[in-house]
């Protein structure tokens, strides 16, 4: 199964400045962002000191490090990419504060961010039902892709996400992670900081509870 | 039974992951294929909607945003500042109040203070302006030109601090490119969508800014390009402040950046700049073997305000403003008559007001020439910024006549007369202090010394060492007359 890539740069007024988006082929979890060569980092590397002091350089680069991926994750579970995106935006605002706080994520920094992201779709989908909005049928505009694979995406999209929402919280985050993104099991359990026969269990679980969802919602 | 199926329903859907097709992974469990299949299928089903494409704008409008809430949280975090701007009317009302009551140097001392955008700064402008003009000999100018270049960095750096909107321009080195930003002098700058940029900026390069201050704590830039000029050449000669590259004698500044290891013999790139009306090296880069350029290149460089004659408001400077309006040709030179200086003469390159000129065999020369001479220069700017002269003709003579004093050395001997922080007088004659002057022996006032200095091209001499001989006893002054005036 190959993961399809996407691409964008700026414009190439700079060849330093090029961004690009990919899917990394070679490692099946997520999609990893890219710059020039001299701002590549890992997570070990990303300077939290500096991120702490609010230092522009550093909140850009953990920005554009995890924001595709973050977008992704909360694209997979809301349907509105507007709504995904203030998630993200949200996700990145408790990071600041976090770290601004002192309650730094020491270790797994891409791990907190996702399960932030899951948190944050959880309240965001507990604040549509409270308030019993028509929200729910939200926009699915999406950020121009082509017009076939719109409609297919669309009704893909709005199947899953329908099984999903009846999942449990815990569930649909390991079927983001796993089925979605198509992390490894190991990865999976260290971002969300379980064991690996553990999250093992839960997938199995959840891709049952999902299939019968699905079947329900065919049906 | 559980942990069975489990296992192979994560063996097989990494399987899947890694291209292999349902049916292989199946064949490996027959005996649960029926109970997998489905499962796997709806896996298959819920990996669909994960990719979706991320639009650029999406991207930089959330870090925009992100951005934005880290300057708040950097604000708030330390005690706030007291707020020194003050309303524009209130400003000039107090600035009239200082002129009335101290005359024109209170508001002078008001203005050193003020930042772009307040009102007072046009002031602090010109009164920079005015120093620049007042100031002597070609050191004393250069490192008050220097000075401001930090000023305005300084003011950027505070214009961040306070969150303040405001224009600015201001020339850096370029410390590092990385994650979409620039560093310059410490200032982190974000080239805007569109922003003229010039092509293959590298670290080291010095670079003016143009653009705005942004809330978020870096300037959003307009333009960022490559100040000065730049050309190739081979190193001739090395002196202790002076190389002739070329032909051409350059002169190095205290932050000159060069790379280790250049000799005579090899190529470089040299970046020059026309400060305060002296041309001053800013980086001399090691070329790489194999790039032979025997005579200066001019390398193709974006046009900047520096690249192009500017009328000297300087009264020491002799340069006038173009005589002609500069005619822009279908090959992007242009034509071009100013009056100037002459420096420095060389075989292939003149200095002329701070000017570098190529001569060429083609090139008419009216009269015998010499250093000081005021001459008038017609010539072609040609489209990677290099003058070409076509006629240059003698206006007056103001010179020795002797034509060939490029930043030679001259020893003499005698009494200090005076000694001021940035300039002595030994024996009569005013030399040039900077911060590479080797000065030994704690010579004072009264004290016979040693002068070892370089004869510039206006006559000034910018002394290299200067040691003690004796104390207090004047003897006979002793000079080594190369190039002396």
């Amino acid at each position: 199964m190959r993961f399809p890539v996407q691409e964008w740069r700026t414009s190439p007024m700079n060849s330093r400045m090029l961004y690009s988006l990919e899917y990394a082929a070679s490692k099946p979890c997520f999609l990893a962002i890219s710059y020039a060569p001299d701002s590549v980092m890992s997570d070990e590397s990303i300077n939290l000191k500096r991120l702490a002091q609010m230092d522009p350089r550093a909140v850009a680069e953990v920005h554009d490090r995890y924001f595709a991926e973050l977008f992704r994750y909360a694209r997979y579970r809301v349907s509105s990419p507007d709504v995904a995106e203030d998630i993200v935006s949200d996700v990145f605002v408790r990071l600041l504060e976090a770290v601004g706080g002192g309650k730094t994520p020491h270790t797994n920094l891409r791990g907190w961010l996702l399960s932030t992201c899951s948190n944050a779709v959880n309240d965001y989908f507990r604040k549509i039902y409270r308030h019993d909005v028509a929200e729910l049928a939200e926009s699915v505009a999406e950020d121009s892709p082509g017009p076939v694979s719109i409609l297919d995406n669309q009704e893909d999209r709005a199947e899953l996400q329908a099984a999903l929402a009846q999942l449990t919280p815990d569930q649909q985050h390991v079927v983001a992670l796993r089925f979605g993104a198509g992390c490894t099991l190991r990865e999976t359990a260290n971002l969300m900081g379980r064991r690996v026969n553990a999250v093992k269990a839960l997938q199995f679980r959840a891709i049952q509870a999902l299939r019968r969802q699905m079947s329900v919602d065919q049906s | 039974m559980s942990t069975r199926i489990e296992d192979a329903f994560d063996r097989c859907w990494a399987a899947l992951l890694q291209d292999e097709s349902l049916e292989s992974c199946l064949s490996r469990y027959p005996e649960l294929s029926a109970e997998l299949r489905p499962l796997l299928l709806a896996a298959i089903e819920a990996h669909k909607p994960w990719d979706v494409p991320v639009s650029r704008e999406r991207a930089l409008r959330s870090r925009t945003r992100l951005l934005g809430r880290a300057s708040e949280l950097r604000r708030s975090a330390p005690a706030r500042r007291p707020q020194t701007s003050i309303p524009r009317l209130a400003a000039i009302g107090i600035a009239l109040v200082l002129v009335f009551i101290f005359g024109s140097t209170g508001l002078v001392v008001a203005s050193a203070e003020s930042l772009p955008g307040e009102s007072l700064y046009p002031v602090k402008r010109t009164v920079e302006q005015v120093q620049l003009s007042l100031s002597l000999g070609s050191s004393s100018k250069l490192s008050l030109a220097s000075s401001f270049d930090k000023r305005r960095v300084e003011e950027v750096k505070r214009l961040l601090v306070l969150g303040r909107q405001a224009r600015v321009q201001f020339e850096g080195r370029l410390e590092s490119i990385s994650g979409g930003f620039f560093t310059v002098d410490g200032v982190l700058v974000l080239p805007a969508p569109g922003a003229q940029l010039t092509a293959d900026l590298r670290p080291g390069d010095y670079v003016s800014v143009a653009g705005d201050t942004h809330p978020t704590g870096w300037v959003l830039a307009a333009s960022v390009q490559r100040t000065g000029q730049q050309f190739v050449g081979v190193v001739e000669a090395m002196n202790a402040n002076v190389w002739t590259i070329s032909g051409r004698a350059v002169r190095l500044a205290p932050d000159t950046q060069m790379d280790d290891g250049i000799g005579i013999g090899d190529q470089v790139a040299v970046q020059i700049h026309n400060e305060a009306g002296v041309t001053v090296v800013l980086s001399i880069h090691l070329l790489e073997n194999g790039q032979d350029h025997p005579t200066p290149t001019a390398l193709p460089l974006a046009a900047t305000p520096t690249d192009t004659p500017q009328p000297q408001t300087a009264p020491t400077d002799t340069r006038e403003t173009e005589q002609e309006t500069p005619a822009p040709e279908e090959d992007g030179s242009e034509t071009i008559t100013f009056s100037g200086k002459v420096e420095s003469k060389g075989q292939e390159t003149w200095s002329i007001s701070g000017e570098i000129v190529t001569v060429t065999s083609h090139t008419e020369i009216d009269g015998s020439i010499g250093i000081g001479d005021t001459v008038e220069v017609r010539g072609t700017r040609l489209a990677d910024g290099t003058l070409q002269a076509q006629r240059i003709r003698l206006i007056e003579s103001g010179g020795d006549g002797s034509g060939d004093d490029r930043g030679q050395e001259t020893e003499f001997t005698g009494r200090v007369d005076s000694i001021a922080s940035d300039q002595w007088v030994v024996d009569g004659r005013t030399v040039g202090i900077d911060s590479n002057t080797d000065i030994e022996g704690a010579p004072e006032v009264g004290d016979r010394a040693q002068v070892k200095a370089v004869t510039y091209s206006d006559g000034s001499l910018l002394a290299l060492k200067i040691e003690k001989k004796d104390s207090g006893s004047e003897g006979e002054s002793s000079s080594t007359p190369e190039g002396d005036d």
